[in-house]
C-alpha cells in the first residue's frame, strides 16, 4: 500500500515535470513566437483591408526594439530604423504584392546572455505582385533579439549574402 | 495452407507480435535517419535549372556526394541556406581562383569561353570579369533565359555546399 502510494506520487511529479517542459512557455518558444508573429503581421491576404493592413503594421511594430539595425544588401538598405520606419518599410513592400506569404525554415536560437537571443533562419516570401508576377524569394536572415520587460524585441535584422555576385 | 501462402499471408498481414513493433520501428527509425540526413528528398521549385531540372520535379539531395572530393565544374550542387529544408539547386560554373565573367550570354572563364550544352534558353547576360575568392565556389542556373537581375547566383562558400541530386 505503502509502496503504491509512493508510486503515485512519482508518477504526478514526473507529469508535473513534462509538463512544465513542454507547456511553460521557455525563452526559446518565446523568440520563436515571435518571428512566427513577425511573419504573420507581414503576410498578406488577398482583397485585405486597409483597416486590416494598419492594425497588423501597428502589430509589427510592437515586435521591434526602439532602433532596429536593418541590413539588405540585395535591395540596398542598410541602417538604424525606428518601429515606426520599419513597419513603414513593411507596408511600402506590402503594397507591391496582392497576396504574399512570409514563412520561417531552420531556425536556430542562441542565448549569448539571459538578455539576447542571436537567430539564424531562412525566411520565404512566396506570392503575386500587383503585376501578376508569381515571386517567391529565399533568403538566409541573421537576427538579434534583446529582452525589455520580460519581451524579446528585434535588435537587429540582416540579410545573409549566400550568393554574391 | 502451403508454406509459400503462409509466408506471402505473414509478409502482408504480419502477426502483432512484440518482434514485428520492433523490427517496424528500427526500419522506421533507420528511414527517418536515411532520408533526414544523408538523402534528403526535395521537390523543385521555380524554373532556374530548367530544362534540366524542371518545377514540381521529385529529387533526392546526396549529403555524401561531397564528403570526400569536391565540386568540379558542370556539377549540379545543392546550396543550403540556414539549414537543409530549402535549399538551391545550381550549377557549378567557376571554381576557387579562377576570373568568371558573361559576354552576351557566353561564359569566359580565365578569358576562355566555356561551352555549355545544358544551357537550351541563352539570354545578353552581360557580367564584368570577377575573381573567385578562396574557399568558394561560383554558381550558376541553367535557365539564362531569365534577366540577368532576377536571377539569383553568384559565389558562395564551400561550406555550404552540402550535396547534390542523385541524378
Amino acid at each position: 500500500m505503502v509502496k503504491g502510494k509512493w508510486l503515485g506520487v512519482f508518477l504526478i511529479a514526473a507529469i508535473g515535470v513534462l509538463a512544465a517542459v513542454f507547456l511553460l512557455p521557455g525563452e526559446e518558444k518565446k523568440v520563436r513566437k515571435q518571428i512566427s508573429l513577425l511573419g504573420r503581421y507581414v503576410s498578406k491576404d488577398e482583397g485585405e483591408k486597409i483597416l486590416t493592413m494598419a492594425g497588423k503594421m501597428k502589430d509589427l511594430e510592437s515586435l521591434f526594439a526602439e532602433s532596429c539595425r536593418v541590413a539588405a544588401p540585395p535591395y540596398s538598405l542598410a541602417g538604424d530604423f525606428s518601429r515606426a520606419e520599419v513597419a513603414n518599410l513593411a507596408a511600402r513592400a506590402r503594397f507591391h504584392f496582392t497576396h504574399l506569404s512570409l514563412t520561417f525554415h531552420d531556425l536556430t536560437v542562441s542565448f549569448p546572455n539571459p538578455e539576447t537571443a542571436e537567430v539564424v533562419l531562412t525566411g520565404e516570401v512566396k506570392g503575386q505582385s500587383s503585376r501578376g508576377e508569381s515571386v517567391q524569394e529565399v533568403r538566409e536572415i541573421d537576427c538579434v533579439l534583446k529582452k525589455q520587460e520580460g519581451r524579446w524585441l528585434f535588435n537587429k535584422w540582416e540579410i545573409v549574402e549566400v550568393l554574391k555576385r | 495452407m502451403n508454406g509459400a501462402g503462409r509466408a506471402i499471408r505473414l509478409f502482408f498481414l504480419p502477426e502483432l507480435r512484440v518482434g514485428f513493433f520492433i523490427r517496424a520501428g528500427l526500419v522506421g527509425l533507420c528511414a527517418s535517419l536515411f532520408f533526414g540526413y544523408a538523402c534528403l528528398p526535395f521537390w523543385v521549385q521555380g524554373g532556374s535549372m530548367e530544362p534540366a531540372y524542371r518545377q514540381g520535379d521529385f529529387h533526392f539531395c546526396w549529403r555524401g556526394r561531397y564528403l570526400f572530393s569536391e565540386p568540379k565544374r558542370f556539377e549540379v550542387v545543392n546550396v543550403r541556406f540556414a539549414g537543409s529544408r530549402v535549399m538551391l539547386l545550381k550549377r557549378v560554373v567557376a571554381l576557387e581562383g579562377e576570373e568568371v565573367e558573361f559576354r552576351d550570354g557566353i561564359l569566359y572563364v580565365n578569358g576562355e569561353e566555356i561551352e555549355e550544352r545544358y544551357v537550351r534558353y541563352r539570354g545578353d547576360w552581360n557580367l564584368p570579369p570577377r575573381r573567385v575568392e578562396k574557399g568558394n565556389i561560383f554558381v550558376v542556373g541553367d535557365n539564362r533565359g531569365v534577366a540577368l537581375e532576377n536571377h539569383y547566383f553568384g559565389q558562395t562558400s564551400r561550406k555550404r555546399i552540402i550535396g547534390g541530386p542523385l541524378w
